[in-house]
């Protein structure tokens, strides 16, 4: 046995002061947790693939590129008083997150499993871990896109109402955990509803009026579509963000703030029923 | 100190709840005191242990652990497959709020698990051998009042056995044990009291030989 590494050189020896660390906290503990949880997404995704760390960024602002040169040449002046790229882009990066946020969360148990045997780790404290990574991200994506348009297409700043945009981004940010804490325990307690759910968000994508103006549909569909919540999300953000842009009629804050609560009260109650099942697989 | 109050456990089935697996267990182990948990296979030993240890959750009373416990040693989860080790272990020291001596800690860990190179591989390449020296010095790595260990002393090489038996001495020495196993020697060598686990029950022996017995003449009545 060698000795330059014996359980003798413990970095606390009865001797050494941090040997009578208090206890900690539950709120440090939980600090700690998510602290060290997301680093540990953050690596993960980034080593998930060649260049992970590029195609974090790249990938999601390749595909609005895309999606901006597309539909700007196509049908620009579209919306009455707003650039369409920007248009594009206040709807895609919050659905983007909104959808990354909902996926993320429904895989967040089985990707950090083994894990939870460490007691510290429960799978709440993943949920917070990759909703923040995914907020992280798409805020960088989306800072990224909007000054690279304003700065070298000379677009207006999109920023009207900033207070207003944190607080539709924070109900937006809501509505998803909620919804994801959900979807993760149906897929959690029903494996094969996963594909199901991940397909409804391609209708969702298109009824939410992030790459197809809802303004243009006619009555009485124009009414159906206002139940769907992510709609009023996408088009306050939109309408907080632009100075001239013209209101929707119908679409209000408050409704998916409902939605949201509803959302997190369900979410909070089968949490607290199923919590268990969740770490002993 | 750890205290069990009135656990009762189940687990959840496919038809269904299945039959208890620990009923009624009520017992208070005292500070630094090395307790060896005897019983069959299926008799609900890691159930108690990992339930002491916070990792799963009894169906019915509590248990209250005015300490600090490590996670179960020698068990194989913990690590995440596409991370390094040392990723691993750095996501370890966070977890146990030691952001602020990380290097010291992570040195260490490198040291005893001599690993060599492979520290900056990611966990899935490793051999199971290498992953539970791993595991193994990164439970060493932090000063816990009660190690909870689940057959650890089994992994390694000869070399690595010894050396994690001289580092569960000094551990036994200094902190709290709980353990589960089925060398009698092992036992022996590391506990001074014994939880003899039964249909479901639980009896506390304050001398592990007695436990022992109780254990053997509970077989030789079955036979």
């Amino acid at each position: 046995m060698t000795e330059a590494a014996s359980a003798s050189d413990l970095p606390d020896t009865p001797e050494n002061p941090t040997r009578a660390r208090p206890l900690r906290s539950p709120w440090q503990i939980s600090q700690a947790v998510w602290y060290a949880l997301i680093l540990r997404e953050i690596q993960t995704m980034f080593l998930s693939r060649r260049f992970g760390a590029f195609w974090v960024l790249a990938e999601p602002i390749a595909h609005i590129s895309v999606m901006m040169l597309i539909f700007s040449f196509i049908r620009d002046r579209m919306i009455p008083g707003v650039p369409f790229a920007l248009w594009l882009l206040a709807g895609l990066v919050p659905f983007f997150m909104i959808r990354g946020i909902i996926f993320g969360l429904m895989g967040a148990v089985p990707a950090n499993q083994s894990l939870f045997t460490y007691r510290q780790v429960k799978p709440f404290d993943t949920y917070i871990a990759r909703c923040t990574v995914q907020v992280m991200s798409n805020a960088a994506v989306y800072l990224i896109l909007g000054f690279g348009l304003v700065f070298f297409f000379q677009y207006a700043i999109p920023v009207y109402q900033p207070l207003q945009m944190m607080v539709s981004l924070a109900v937006m940010v809501f509505f998803a955990f909620g919804l994801g804490v959900i979807f993760s325990l149906l897929t959690h307690a029903m494996p094969d509803i996963a594909p199901v759910l991940r397909l409804l968000f391609f209708p969702l994508y298109l009824l939410s009026g992030v790459i197809f103006p809802i303004r243009w549909v006619p009555q009485p569909y124009y009414d159906w579509l206002l139940w769907n919540p992510f709609f009023h999300l996408i088009d306050m953000f939109r309408q907080y963000s632009f100075e001239q842009y013209t209101p929707l009629p119908g679409v209000n804050l408050q409704y998916p703030a409902q939605c949201a609560l509803v959302a997190l009260f369900i979410a909070a109650l089968a949490y607290r029923r199923r919590q268990y099942d969740l770490v002993t697989a | 100190m750890i205290v069990a109050d009135d656990l009762y456990k189940r687990y959840r089935t496919p038809t269904g709840m299945g039959k208890w697996v620990l009923q009624g267990l009520t017992f208070t182990i005292p500070p630094k005191t090395n307790v060896g948990i005897i019983g069959g296979n299926g008799a609900g030993k890691s159930t108690l242990l990992h339930i002491l240890g916070g990792v799963d959750y009894p169906s019915k009373g509590r248990v209250e652990r005015n300490c600090r416990m490590s996670w179960p040693m020698g068990y194989a989860g913990g690590m995440q497959g596409s991370l390094t080790g040392r990723q691993n272990a750095r996501f370890v020291c966070r977890l146990h709020g030691h952001e602020d001596d990380i290097k010291d800690r992570v040195a260490f860990i490198e040291g005893f698990a001599e690993i060599g190179a492979a520290f900056d591989e990611p966990v899935r390449n490793y051999s199971s051998g290498m992953k539970s020296r791993l595991n193994f010095a990164m439970s060493l790595a932090f000063d816990f009042d009660v190690y909870i260990s689940d057959e650890v002393t089994a992994a390694g090489d000869a070399r690595m056995r010894q050396k994690a038996a001289d580092a569960f001495k000094n551990l036994a020495q200094r902190s709290g044990l709980l353990m589960a196993a089925h060398s009698e020697s092992t036992l022996k060598q590391f506990c001074q009291s014994g939880i003899f686990l039964n249909d479901g029950r639980a009896h506390w022996f304050d001398d592990i030989d007695e436990a022992l017995k109780a254990y053997k003449d509970s077989i030789a009545v079955k036979a």
